[in-house]
């Protein structure tokens, strides 16, 4: 019976570890320009808190990269197709934008033209009141 | 207050028994949650400047802590506003719910008591009431309608018929209030609109023969509007810290304005605090 459920363990992270190299085959594609150490994308915050679930979140981002070669380097997030800023013959920049949404925001940092994700790094939304009730609507103003 | 408690109770019961039951008629939008077991609590802490309606009363400025919950179970609910409130929290029985309405059985005090040893007074308000006759507080019964006009606005409707004190008039009470986002504050107002004749009215600003004085002269009061507004601001600080804000005004009515007893036409309170958002 161990060795049953033993086995099922192991069958079962192969295969996630299998769909985690799957979905991220484009991240990983291309190994010598890989998301490491040298190559990071940081913002600040990292976090944006707003009231209520499923309200926007207004938020002030400070994105900063730094690669270990200089190229064309591009950055997107995952709220729109087009890139937020490209720079030429750079290994490092710094971008600043305010932004809104009501979920997490990827951003990526590309060469440009091309999918190879050199780093990554996630906005998070949280909310102070997580349910949505018309009594704390009433609540709250009566 | 037992016999509110006692009428309360009684007709939670029939309702029950004949099956409106808020399980029944409750039909929520699919992502409210309204129908659920549960509530949320969150601690306040306070700096406040206050303007007392009652004669004398020193301007206050100075702290308030106060706990501000609602918890929900099969319909029954209980709920203490803080700041907004008066004496002891609300409790009701929600009977009926949609998208649009709902409507409680509910029992809340609407006037304060005076010159009561537990008096739910901010600061020594009430010191200049000396030689003034006790005042209980004004706990009722009555029906409270919701109108949910969209997300963001509500329409609220009290009609109070039944008293623990002497009184069997009633009170009416009407509430507007719109909230509305600018970035990630959230601010919010509201107006009211209260009526009461003039049985309460005299009952609090009426001076009598027993307690007049050269301070206060026999003084009957009549019915009357109790006016309110308030605007408020709340900006999340973290997931469990909100910066909260407000300014809120009461304007008496004449009946009660001309009371020997009271001061200015319009009582105000500005607050600004931090609320710790337990659950």
């Amino acid at each position: 019976m161990t060795w049953v459920s033993s086995t099922f363990c192991n069958i079962c992270k192969g295969i996630s570890l299998a769909c985690l190299l799957g979905l991220n085959h484009h991240v990983w594609a291309d190994s010598s320009l890989q998301t490491t150490e040298t190559n990071k994308l940081q913002i600040q915050p990292n976090t944006c808190v707003s009231l209520h679930i499923n309200q926007a979140c207004f938020v002030n981002l400070k994105m900063s990269w730094r690669t270990a070669k200089p190229n064309n380097y591009c950055l997107y997030s995952s709220a729109q197709d087009s890139p937020l800023k490209c720079w030429v013959a750079s290994n490092q920049g710094v971008f600043t934008q305010q932004f809104s949404t009501d979920n997490t925001l990827h951003f990526y940092l590309k060469l440009e033209k091309s999918s190879v994700v050199i780093a990554a790094s996630a906005l998070e939304v949280s909310w102070v009141y997580k349910k949505q009730q018309k009594s704390r609507l009433s609540w709250r103003l009566f | 207050m037992y016999k509110l408690l006692g009428y309360w109770f009684a007709l939670v019961t029939l309702t029950v028994i004949l099956g409106f039951t808020p399980g029944a008629v409750t039909a929520q939008t699919s992502n409210e949650d309204d129908s659920s077991n549960g509530g949320f609590m969150e601690a306040s802490f306070a700096i406040a400047a206050f303007d007392s309606r009652f004669v004398d009363a020193p301007h206050h400025f100075g702290n308030v802590l106060n706990l501000r919950f609602n918890y929900q179970w099969n319909g029954f609910f209980i709920e203490d506003k803080g700041l907004k409130g008066l004496g002891l929290p609300g409790i009701g029985y929600n009977f009926y719910s949609d998208p649009a309405w709902s409507f409680d059985m509910y029992i809340s005090e609407v006037h304060t008591s005076i010159r009561v040893d537990d008096s739910d007074t901010i600061n020594n308000e009430q010191n200049g009431l000396i030689g003034i006759n006790p005042r209980k507080s004004d706990n009722r019964f009555g029906l409270r309608a919701t109108h949910y006009i969209n997300e963001t606005s509500a329409l609220r409707l009290l009609i109070a018929p039944i008293s623990d004190l002497e009184h069997h008039d009633t009170h009416l009470a009407l509430w507007y209030g719109k909230t509305w986002q600018y970035f990630n504050a959230n601010l919010y107002t509201t107006f009211s609109a209260q009526y009461d004749n003039s049985k309460t009215l005299n009952y609090y600003y009426g001076v009598s023969d027993s307690e007049a004085s050269d301070k206060f002269p026999v003084y009957t009061a009549g019915s009357g509007i109790t006016l309110g507004a308030e605007f408020g601001i709340s900006y999340p600080l973290a997931t469990d810290w909100v910066l909260e804000s407000s300014i809120q005004f009461t304007r008496l009515p004449s009946s009660a304005h001309n009371s020997p007893i009271v001061d200015p036409k319009i009582e105000s309170i500005a607050q600004i605090s931090i609320v710790y958002v337990l659950f």
